[in-house]
Parts: C-alpha cells; sequence; structure tokens
C-alpha cells in the first residue's frame, strides 16, 4: 500500500508517519510539503491507495529562493482537492488537521463544517476529516480505521 | 323573604394584571416579566392595556425628544414575540402612522419637484407631530446638503451628535453623515465597510444585523439578514423608525427563499385594517393577501402596461404625464423612461428631467453608466426612507454592475413585490397558487389586457403556445422577447436562441440590451460551451459590454463541471472575468483551464502563443496576456518552478506589451517594477536574514597595526634566544608531543579543529617566558579588537542579534495569537478573555494562569538564549587556578598557552608579519566558524525541543483545566498549535542568521526596499515618501537596515499604541550628500508633551556625542546609540538626530547622516 503524506508542519509530519510505521502493515508513505509539490506526485503516481493531506499550507516548497514557499494557504487542502475534481483524479484523500477552524470573522469556519461541505463537494474521494491533536490519542484509531478501510 | 343574590360576575385576571400583583411596584421587575413571560396572543390581545400602563411608557414610541432615548435596551425574543409587540405598539399609534404616511406622500411629491425648501418645512412637521426620528434626521440632513452643500448638512447632524447621544445613536447620525461625505465615492466604499462591519461584529450577529440594516445598501441586507434581530432593536426607536423598520422586515422576508410567511402575512393583514399604506398592501399582497388584488388593480395602470406591451409609447408617455397615480409610483416611471427612449425626448418638468436622463443611460448601458449610476445610486440610497426612492434604489441595485446573481434574485423578489403596477413579471413573485387566483381575479376584473393575455401564454411552461403568442397583436420586439423566454421555459434552448438573435439584431435599443445575456445562456444551455463562452468573452472584452450584467456566474458554473476537457483560449478567460468582477471562486478552475490551454496548445512560451492562437483578436490576446498569464495564476498550475520563475517568466509579458502599447500601460509599468523589486527584495532579504555576522578582519587589522607590529617586532626578536631551559617552553614542548599522537588518532578528537581543543587546556603553574609572554600580549590584542572592536563580532553580536531582535523575532511569533503576557503580574488576558467569555469566570481565570506560566518560560528561555547562549567568552585561563568562570557563551576565545604556543610553532617558517596575520585571521576565523556552528546546534537542537517541550506543557495544562470542554477552546487551541510552528520556523530562521558573511552580493538597491525588508521583518507598516533616488550599496545594506529596524521599533515601543495605530510616515531624502530619514509616527496622548520635548533636547545631544560602546555592553535604553554605533563606526559617517513631539499625539525622528 502506498500513502502520501502533503504535510509542512515536520513534527506533524513525522508523528503520523511513526504512528503508520508503527501498524506494522506494509505500507510505503512519499512525503510532500506543499499543494504543488503534492500535486506533482500525484499526477505521475498511479499506484497511490491513500493521500493524508493538511488544511493549510504552502504554494510550493520553502526554497532559499522563497522562504515564504510561494505564499501560506488557510484552506490549501480546500484547493489541493478542487484541483483533483478538476483534474479528474480520484484517490482517496483524508485531511489530518491540527486546527479546529479556519478563516476569520464570517468567513471562518469550523473544521467540521468544513469537513461536511468537503464531502458534499467531492464525495467520489473524499473520506474525511481528522483532528489532530498531538497531546492526544485520538486521531491515532481515526487514521487506523481509515488505513484499514482503503487497505481492505 | 330575601331576594335570591344575582350571581356576581366574575372578572377573569389577566396574565398581566397577574404580573402586575406579584410584582410589587417594581417597575423593572414588571417590564421585564410582561416581555418575558407573556405569549405573543396574550400581547396582542391586552396591549391596550399594557402599553396604556406607566410602566410601558417607554414604548409609546411617538413622542422622543432626544436620541438618548433610543436603543437603550434590547429583548431578543423569538420571531413570533417580537412581531406581536411591534404590531402592538404600531397599532397603539395607528392615527399617527396615518398622519405620517400623508405627509411622507407630500414630502415625495415636493422632493420630485425639486422643491426642497418644502419639504423640509413638511419634515419639520412631521418631527413636531411624532418626535424624533432617524427617518427624520436622514431625509433632512440629506435635503440640505442637496439644497446648500455638505458644511450645512454636518452643520445641522454635528448638532444632533452634539447633543447627550449614546455611542450607538452618534455612530448611526455619523454614518448618516459619511453619506454627504463621500457621495461620489459612497457605492465603492460601502464593500469596504460591509467587509470591517462583518469582520468587528461576527461574534453578535443580531447586532451586525442592525447595523447593516442602519447603514448599509440593500445587497448587503435584503434576504440575508434577520428581520427579527432588527426589530429586536427598533422597538427602542421612534414609531417612524420602527414603521419603517417593519415594512423593510416584510421585502426582506419575501427576498428570503424559504420565508415563514404566514406569522408575517397575518401580522400585515391585522396591521392593514388601522393603518392606511399603499406600499404596506403591496407587501401583505406578495406575501399572500390576495383579498387586495381588485383594491391594489386599477384600470388606469392596466392600460399604461397594455399601451406599453403594444409598443404605443406615445400612448405610455401622455398617461403618465395625465396621471397622478402613476407619477408616485417609481415603477411607472421606469416604464415612462423606457418609453421616452423610443418616443424621442419630450418635456419633464422639475428635477424629474434629471431622473430621466440617468435612467435613460442606465437603461441603453451607454458610455454615461457609471456615472449615472453612481449618481442615482447615491442620491436614491439617501432619499430611499421615501418609498418613491426606496424602489428606485432597490431597481438601481439590481442595475449594479456585478451583482452577484444569487443577491440580485433577491432584490428582484423585493422590487416586484414592491411595484404597485401589476405587470407579468410582478405575477413572477407570487406563489403558483397565489398566481393563480390573482390571475383568475385579473381575468374578471379585465378580461381583453393583452398584457395579461401574453403572461398568461408565456407563463404556461406545460404547453407550446408559440402559435397563439405570435398572432398577439403587440410589437415585434415584445414578441420576439416572449417569444425567446417561453421557448426556454419548455426547454427548447436551440429555438430560444433564435429568438433572442433576432431581438438583438433588432433596431430597438432596450431590446438589444436586453438579449445578449437570453443570447450566451440559451447557447450554453443549448451545450454550445465553448460558443457560449466566445460569446462571454467578445461582449466583454471586444463589444466592451462590461456595463451589461452578463450571464458570467451562470457560464461559470456550467464550466465549471468540464473545467479540464476544453483546450479554448476563452475558458481562462470567462474564469477570469468572474474572478475580476466576483472574487476567487473559480481560481482554481482559472488555474487549471490556463494551463490545459498552455499544454493543449503548446503554448507556454507566451511567443509561440502570439504565433499560434488562430482565432482570437489583439483584444483578446492582451487580456489573456495582461490578466490572465499572470503570477497569481501561474502559482497555482504546475508548469513553473516556483515564485521567481514565474515572477522571471512574467516580466517578458509585461514588457511586450508595455512595448506594443497593449493593455494599461501604467498598471503594467507598476507591475515590472513591482516584481522587479520583489526579486531584488527577495535577493536582499535572503543577504540579510542569512546571515548578520559581517566580520571586516581588514579593519582590525588596519586598526591594531600600530600597536601590533613593533610587539611582533619585539617577539621576532625575541625568537633569536633560547627558551628551552625555560620551564613553560619544556611543560609546553613535552605535552605538544604528548599529545599530537592523541589528536590526530582519536575519532571524537580527529574531527574538531586543534584550536578548539587547546583553548580549554591551560599550563598551570608555568610562568610564560618573556617571548611567551609577548606573543601571548600580541594575540590577546588582536582578539580583543576582533571580539570587542568597533567593527568586532561583539557589536554584530549585539546589534544584530541579541539587543532587541531576536526576542522580538521571536516573539512576533506568538504576539499575534495574544499567548504573551507582559509580565505575570500583568492584567488579565483580555484578549482571551473576550474571545471565551461565554466560560466561567474561574475557568477563564485559570486558562489565564497558564498562558501567564507558560509566557513566564517562554522569557526564561529567551533570557537564556540572549544572556547566556550568544554571547562571548573570553576566560583569561592564566587566571583559573584563582577564579572559576561560570560563562556560558558560546563564542568562545579563550586564550591557553598551549593554544598559544601551538599559534606559534604555525608561525615558524616565516617572521613576515604579512605571514602572521594569516595564521592569526585563520585561527580567528576558524574559532568563529566552530563557534557559529555551536550556535546554531544550540537553537536547532536545543532550543527548538525546549520549546516544543513548552508549547506541549501549555496544550496539555489547557487540556486538564477542570470542567473545560474542549470544544470551548478550540480557538485557542489552534493558536497554539500555529504559534508552536511558527516559532519553530522563526528559530530556524535565525539561526540561519548565525553565518559568517565577507562577501557583498548585491551592489545597489533602492531605499525603499531598505524599508520593506524593515516592515517585513517587523509586520509593521509604513506610508513612504522618497525624494529622489536613493540607493544603497549593497555592501551597505544591512547597515541601512539596521538604522530603519531601529527607527521603527523605537516607534512600536515607545508608541504606547497597537502597531495598526501607528501610522508610521518614514520620509527619506538627500541633500547636499546628507541622508535624512524622518519618521513620524502616532503615539498615546501624552499631555505634557512640551517639557517632555525640553528633556528630549539633551537627550538627543547625548545620542549624537556620547561613545556608543560603552552604552551598548548594557540592555535597555540604547536603539539610539545602536544607531549612532552604525552610522559613525560602521557607514563611517557623521550623525545628527532630532527626537521631538510634533503635538501630544504625534511622535517624530529626523535622523542625519553626513558625509
Amino acid at each position: 500500500m502506498n500513502i502520501l503524506i502533503v504535510e509542512d508542519d515536520p513534527d506533524k509530519k513525522n508523528s503520523i508517519v511513526k504512528f503508520i510505521e508503527s501498524l506494522k502493515l506494509d505500507i510505503s508513505v512519499t512525503e510532500k510539503e506543499s499543494i504543488n509539490s503534492g500535486l506533482r506526485e500525484i499526477l505521475f503516481r498511479s499506484d497511490l491507495s491513500l493521500i493524508i493531506l493538511d488544511m493549510s499550507m504552502s504554494i510550493d516548497d520553502v526554497t532559499s529562493e522563497d522562504p515564504e514557499g510561494g505564499g501560506h494557504e488557510s484552506f490549501a487542502g480546500k484547493k489541493f482537492l478542487e484541483h483533483m475534481y478538476l483534474r479528474g483524479i480520484k484517490i482517496p484523500v483524508i485531511v489530518v488537521s491540527q486546527f479546529g477552524s479556519f478563516g476569520k470573522g464570517m468567513n471562518k469556519i469550523s473544521l467540521p463544517l468544513l469537513d461536511q461541505e468537503l464531502l458534499d463537494k467531492h464525495p467520489d474521494f473524499y473520506l474525511g476529516a481528522i483532528y489532530y491533536n498531538s497531546a492526544m490519542d485520538e486521531w491515532k484509531s481515526e487514521l487506523k480505521e481509515i488505513i484499514m478501510k482503503v487497505g481492505s | 323573604m330575601s331576594k335570591p343574590r344575582a350571581k356576581k360576575e366574575v372578572k377573569k385576571t389577566t396574565p398581566f394584571q397577574k404580573i402586575l400583583r406579584s410584582s410589587e411596584n417594581n417597575s423593572r421587575l414588571i417590564f421585564t416579566r410582561t416581555l418575558n413571560e407573556l405569549t405573543a396572543v396574550d400581547v396582542r390581545r391586552y396591549s391596550k392595556n399594557i402599553l396604556s400602563n406607566v410602566n410601558f411608557k417607554g414604548f409609546d414610541l411617538t413622542n422622543r425628544t432626544s436620541f438618548s432615548l433610543f436603543y437603550q435596551s434590547r429583548h431578543i425574543k423569538n420571531t413570533e414575540d417580537t412581531l406581536s409587540w411591534v404590531e402592538a405598539i404600531i397599532l397603539h399609534s395607528y392615527k399617527k402612522i396615518n398622519e405620517f404616511i400623508e405627509l411622507e406622500n407630500k414630502i415625495t411629491k415636493v422632493v420630485l419637484c425639486g422643491n426642497y425648501t418644502h419639504a423640509i418645512e413638511l419634515i419639520d412637521e412631521v418631527e413636531s407631530l411624532l418626535g424624533k426620528s432617524f427617518w427624520a434626521i436622514q431625509l433632512k440632513s440629506y435635503l440640505l446638503y442637496k439644497m446648500q452643500s455638505a458644511e450645512e448638512s454636518k452643520k445641522f447632524l454635528s448638532t444632533e451628535v452634539g447633543k447627550v447621544n449614546t455611542g450607538l445613536t452618534n455612530f448611526i447620525l455619523n454614518q448618516i453623515g459619511s453619506r454627504v461625505d463621500q457621495d461620489d465615492i459612497y457605492f465603492t466604499s460601502t464593500k469596504d465597510f460591509n467587509r470591517k462591519l462583518e469582520e468587528a461584529f461576527s461574534s453578535d450577529l443580531d447586532f451586525l444585523y442592525f447595523l447593516k440594516y442602519k447603514t448599509l445598501p440593500s445587497e448587503y441586507t435584503l434576504g440575508s439578514i434577520s428581520s427579527t434581530s432588527i426589530l429586536s432593536y427598533e422597538i427602542y426607536s421612534s414609531i417612524i423608525d420602527l414603521y419603517k423598520a417593519y415594512l423593510f422586515c416584510l421585502t426582506n422576508e419575501i427576498s428570503h427563499n424559504d420565508l415563514d410567511k404566514a406569522l408575517w402575512l397575518d401580522s400585515s393583514k391585522r396591521i392593514i385594517k388601522s393603518v392606511s399604506d399603499p406600499s404596506l398592501k403591496s407587501l401583505s399582497f406578495a406575501l399572500g393577501d390576495i383579498d387586495l388584488t381588485s383594491e391594489l388593480c386599477r384600470k388606469e395602470q392596466i392600460e399604461f402596461i397594455d399601451y406599453y406591451t403594444k409598443g404605443d409609447y406615445e400612448q405610455v408617455v401622455g398617461s403618465y404625464q395625465k396621471s397622478i397615480h402613476l407619477q408616485s409610483s417609481f415603477n411607472a416611471f421606469e416604464i415612462f423612461t423606457k418609453s421616452l427612449i423610443r418616443t424621442g425626448p419630450v418635456k419633464v418638468d422639475g428635477v424629474i428631467e434629471e431622473y430621466v436622463i440617468e435612467l435613460k443611460s442606465i437603461l441603453l448601458k451607454d458610455s454615461s453608466f457609471i456615472n449615472c449610476h453612481s449618481n442615482s445610486f447615491n442620491n436614491s440610497f439617501s432619499l430611499s426612507s421615501l418609498n418613491w426612492f426606496f424602489n428606485y434604489h432597490l431597481f438601481l441595485s439590481m442595475n449594479a454592475l456585478n451583482i452577484k446573481s444569487s443577491i440580485n434574485q433577491k432584490l428582484k423578489k423585493a422590487y416586484f413585490a414592491k411595484s404597485d403596477l401589476f405587470t407579468a413579471f410582478k405575477c413572477e413573485v407570487l406563489t403558483k397558487d397565489d398566481k393563480r387566483k390573482v390571475l383568475s381575479v385579473f381575468d374578471t376584473l379585465c378580461p381583453s389586457s393583452e398584457s395579461l393575455e401574453l403572461f398568461k401564454l408565456y407563463s404556461d411552461s406545460s404547453n407550446d403556445n408559440s402559435s397563439l403568442l405570435k398572432a398577439l397583436s403587440i410589437s415585434e420586439e415584445r414578441k420576439y422577447k416572449y417569444l425567446a423566454l417561453h421557448y426556454s421555459g419548455l426547454k427548447e434552448f436551440n429555438l430560444s436562441y433564435q429568438y433572442y438573435k433576432k431581438l438583438h439584431e433588432s433596431k430597438d435599443e432596450i431590446s438589444k440590451v436586453e438579449a445578449v445575456s437570453g443570447l450566451i445562456i440559451t447557447a450554453a444551455e443549448a451545450g454550445h460551451f465553448e460558443q457560449a463562452a466566445k460569446l462571454l468573452c467578445e461582449s466583454y472584452i471586444n463589444k466592451n459590454l462590461t456595463h451589461h450584467n452578463l450571464p458570467i456566474e451562470i457560464m461559470c458554473e456550467k464550466l465549471h463541471e468540464r473545467t479540464g476537457h476544453y483546450s479554448s483560449i476563452y475558458i481562462p478567460i470567462c474564469f477570469a472575468i468572474y474572478t475580476e468582477i466576483y472574487g476567487d471562486l473559480y481560481l482554481v478552475d482559472l488555474s487549471v483551464s490556463f494551463e490545459f490551454f498552455l499544454i493543449k496548445n503548446d503554448a507556454l512560451d507566451f511567443t509561440s502563443l502570439l504565433e499560434k492562437t488562430n482565432s482570437p483578436n489583439k483584444e483578446l490576446v492582451t487580456f489573456f496576456l495582461e490578466k490572465v498569464y499572470t503570477p497569481n495564476i501561474m502559482k497555482d498550475t504546475l508548469l513553473f518552478k516556483g515564485r521567481v520563475d514565474r515572477e522571471n517568466k512574467r516580466i517578458p509579458i509585461c514588457q511586450y506589451l508595455i512595448e506594443n502599447n497593449l493593455g494599461d500601460k501604467d498598471k503594467l509599468l507598476e507591475e515590472v517594477k513591482s516584481i522587479s523589486k520583489s526579486l531584488v527584495l527577495t535577493n536582499a532579504t535572503s543577504h540579510i536574514e542569512n546571515t548578520k555576522i559581517h566580520l571586516d578582519i581588514e579593519y582590525v587589522k588596519r586598526h591594531v597595526e600600530n600597536e601590533c607590529k613593533p610587539l611582533f617586532d619585539k617577539y621576532t626578536r625575541l625568537l633569536g634566544n633560547d627558551y628551552s631551559k625555560s620551564e613553560d617552553e619544556i611543560e609546553l614542548i613535552i605535552f605538544r608531543d604528548r599529545t599530537k599522537h592523541g589528536f590526530e588518532t582519536q575519532e571524537n578528537l580527529a574531527n574538531a579543529h586543534i584550536y578548539q581543543i587547546l583553548q580549554s587546556i591551560h599550563l598551570t603553574n608555568c610562568p610564560p617566558n618573556e617571548k611567551n609572554k609577548v606573543f601571548m600580549d600580541l594575540i590577546k590584542k588582536i582578539r580583543d579588537e576582533f571580539t570587542g572592536g568597533v567593527k568586532g563580532l561583539g557589536g554584530n553580536i549585539s546589534t544584530r542579534i541579541t539587543h532587541g531582535i531576536i526576542d522580538t523575532h521571536y516573539r512576533k511569533a506568538l504576539l499575534d495569537d495574544a499567548l504573551l503576557k507582559k509580565s505575570s503580574n500583568s492584567e488579565f488576558n483580555y484578549f482571551w478573555t473576550e474571545k471565551l467569555s461565554p466560560l466561567e469566570r474561574e475557568v477563564t481565570q485559570k486558562i489565564d494562569e497558564v498562558i501567564g506560566g507558560f509566557s513566564s518560560s517562554f522569557k526564561d528561555l529567551i533570557d537564556k538564549v540572549i544572556n547566556d547562549w550568544l554571547q562571548i567568552t573570553q576566560i583569561d585561563l592564566d587566571f583559573s587556578t584563582i577564579r572559576t568562570s561560570k560563562e556560558k557563551g558560546v563564542f568562545n576565545y579563550s586564550i591557553s598557552n598551549t593554544l598559544a604556543y601551538e599559534l606559534q610553532i604555525a608561525l615558524a617558517v616565516s617572521t613576515d608579519y604579512e605571514y602572521f596575520w594569516k595564521v592569526i585571521k585563520d585561527w580567528l576565523l576558524i574559532t568563529t566558524d566552530s563557534n557559529l556552528l555551536e550556535a546554531q546546534d544550540l537553537l536547532e537542537n536545543t532550543l527548538i525541543p525546549e520549546f516544543k517541550t513548552l508549547f506541549d506543557d501549555l496544550q496539555n495544562n489547557l487540556i486538564q483545566i477542570k470542567r473545560l470542554d474542549l470544544s470551548d477552546i478550540t480557538e485557542l487551541i489552534n493558536a497554539v498549535a500555529s504559534s508552536r510552528q511558527k516559532l519553530i520556523n522563526r528559530v530556524k530562521e535565525s539561526s540561519k542568521w548565525l553565518c559568517r558573511n565577507e562577501v557583498d552580493l548585491i551592489e545597489s538597491v533602492e531605499i525603499d526596499i531598505v524599508i520593506e525588508i524593515v516592515k517585513r521583518s517587523l509586520s509593521c507598516d509604513s506610508e513612504n515618501t522618497i525624494h529622489g533616488d536613493i540607493e544603497v550599496l549593497g555592501a551597505q545594506l544591512s547597515y541601512f537596515v539596521d538604522i530603519m529596524y531601529l527607527l521603527f521599533a523605537n516607534a512600536i515601543k515607545h508608541s504606547k499604541l497597537d502597531k495598526d495605530l501607528l501610522s508610521i510616515q518614514t520620509e527619506v531624502k538627500l541633500t547636499d550628500g546628507s541622508i535624512e530619514i524622518i519618521v513620524t509616527n502616532k503615539c498615546r496622548a501624552c499631555k505634557i508633551y512640551k517639557s517632555k520635548n525640553e528633556k528630549l533636547i539633551k537627550y538627543q545631544d547625548i545620542y549624537s556625542t556620547e561613545k556608543s560602546l560603552t552604552r551598548l555592553k548594557t540592555k535597555g535604553h540604547t536603539g539610539f546609540y545602536k544607531i549612532q554605533k552604525v552610522i559613525k563606526e560602521d557607514l563611517l559617517k557623521n550623525y545628527t538626530c532630532e527626537i521631538k513631539y510634533l503635538n501630544q499625539n504625534t511622535f517624530q525622528v529626523r535622523t542625519l547622516i553626513k558625509p
């Protein structure tokens, strides 16, 4: 089973990868850290079974030439899914976010509401959202369930 | 015998009487209980008793003497209860309302005649009859503006503001005033104002809706705000304002798709029995009160519509001019003006002529559209408290450029609901059932009406009535229009398209305008998407039909389903038009269709695009290059390598457009300039950000040469002596022989440089011989200059890193999320207290304590970095036997006798001073590099884990607070996670500062780049004025960044204001070779600023003259010394400064850098 993680927070990424390794399943994980590097990966990969996606990240990878990585996007994950839809890519996606809400003022939306919006919009490949908290373990059982489901 | 006693009639106690009896004459209690306990039915039933009771005199809204009585309380209840109170209050004063309605009609008539003086007299009459109202004040202030001037209007308003009013009423009054202030830009500024209101009050939606209703045009309110919220406030205003709010709310409910109209219909039916208002009747009718049909529908009106349907425009004009009833209707005025366009000019009296001219232009979407629309919009909105103008305002909102179709639908519903003419479109507002009933009433009233027949045929979407439609004796254009609409209803889009085409080709100007959207929609509905997209793009770009409400949203919605299937240039252009007008909903579609177009047409290089695109015309390609092939769109494609690549590709496109005179030249020039700056800025920022240690080793050499050269000569002379018998020489030789082998073979030592190891090995009890002593003095002198001299390492570390830089850099990561308290004893963390306000105080206090503890640990860690780690250590190891050092600074330049001896060995091959200098330089730089690596290691591998632990503790401590549900503090937990990542990134950035840099990569940059770098690094804004071209040499870039940084940091720190309120203004000028930098900022009010200025004069002299290096070794209040140090020592220029308050709220620092 091949999983792609698109995530810019190294700690969170490591923690997810460690957890996946701890499952001791035959899983190979590829890591990308921006919308565009993640999209480039899925364009050329037909062997991916699951994408674990962060919701907020930068457009491009951060480099010394562009320390901002093309700019940070609060709804990067949403954009990523929109790209998948428009490009006809239907690899299952699970969003793992450490934020309970996104945006500001009237545009603010909670993770459950955003989750519902994305489920309505991309029912073909969007599996749902998991709230990640480094101090808690709930996310692990939720993620495990998804991985087992996708892998079966 | 006693008579049988008559049965005593027992009078039932009403719920209101029960409240009165059980509330012990406590007015407040009676009032609150009545509001809370009585049902809606009870309120209506006992309203007379309630409202005549002394405790409810506040609900007599007919005699308000001051605005301070407005909105004094507020009771949010459900819609039914709120409506029952509104109804009770309105009916309690219905006679006065009827008088008001009569006067209002008179006012409308005189305003339409332009007789503003008389209108104001009538408004005064209303005020003497019904007391103060926002209705009266708004109308009067605008009429004063029309009649006299903005100043007069403001003067009038200020007398009201000056009276004892509340913050809320003053805010509303000021908003009324601002309509006069910004007459010509009001329409555009509302969007911004709406956004600000939403940002500020999103946590109190009731208040937000009320404010929107009070201040914004209908497009921001109708159908999207809660009527109950509005009424819950207006119930405490004046009777006129409450009645007007009630009418607005009825309109609002009609505009809602999911209206629960039964409650509103019931209340309006009851009110209509007492209040005689045609406007209320129209709304009640639209809500479903069809008993009003015969009352509202008059023969005169039906004939008027029939003339128009038949195309008998002269009759339309004649009827309108004769009828007072028609003249009181804006909807009749619209039809009258449409007819005037066909008949040619006719003499019209008064200000109506102006309205005709403006409306003509709006209907024809001609070149004066924008001006006319803007003028009429402001005018109609300001007078919208009069019904005629409210309808005009709705019409203009519907015809505004770029109005969203969802909003337009709501406005249309409201417009036709309020219309007093029974047109086919008005009937569309009704439900199917009501429509059928109304049509049957019409049939009875006017069986021969052509308009009625037309509507019946066209609205029947189940049968093909085209032959009947064709047979009607109405104008050709009307026939085409209704045939197109009819076929569209039957989903025969190809046929519908043909009729739109005929309409579009007709000579009738209004028909042409009306046909454009239909053509595009039917082409798309028929499945010809690329043709529809082409039509839309050509209409927008080539035919410049930008004033039309083109069906851009509908097109994009349809294209979205198949974005990846097209290869046409029109598809990304359609999405770009949408983005330009409405926003970024289809931004990903735009980027993906743009990417697919470039790939499918092999046109990645824009020059090949020019050759290959065979269809489109110049304007289209220009639009594509100007507005589609831009970095913002490119960034969401997978065709470019990153920001710099995108910007580099954009520049030749802009240059091509500029050279060929295509597109908006000024804008393009600005873009090229801005991209070039951004590229330079990236380069310059990385230059500044990536290294803050600039060592000028040649300066050190020059600076010490006078002292060191004689010493070196002495040392070379002493080398001629034999010291082989001296005790220390013997010990040092033995030590060297013994350890040499160990250094080379032990792995852990072999990786380190020998200088580093020897630094900490000092052979004690060996008094140095003269040669070794001279050599030790010599290298200590050089080391001291290198570390503590004018251009030494210490200055670099202190000016660029430790003194206020690194702590600000780290704090910034936390400040946005308010995770820092100034001190553990400082006031409660108001930011989070407010955000989490529904929580118990005990819980929020606990949260505050946790944040306080976190702040304090965070501060301790930063202090450790600054005071312990990033410090220079140079222990004189010859004292090590008598002193134990506690210094932990990583910049260790201690010298031991073994190290000094090793350096002497390295020098043995030559006695040349230059060679000596080379060896010493290598030693210092090797040591520096090693120290920098250690400092980096400390930040990345010790500080980051420590910060992470700190954040983990913070999160755990928050989670463990008793009686706290995690969902209550989601935002705080978000803030913790977000700050954690930001801080880690910032520590990594700061680690990059710790690199040695000897070469300057940039030749020169403009001074505004310097300001930009500082603005970014301090996250603050500044308005800049640069006089002439002022460039900073690459070698001096970091010095100027330091100066500007210190000036801005000073403004931020000492202003005691929020950064948003600082309003920094930076002026830079070059005069006779001197650069003058003037930084002016707002500050917290200082009443004694004059005496403070006197003290500041003394300081500015001290700052300009006192030795800065000594002061810099202490912490705090060193900002101006640092500036002095940078200017005098690093830039080698002269420095003077002027520091003063300009007034009690403004502070200014003038810095002069003189040759």
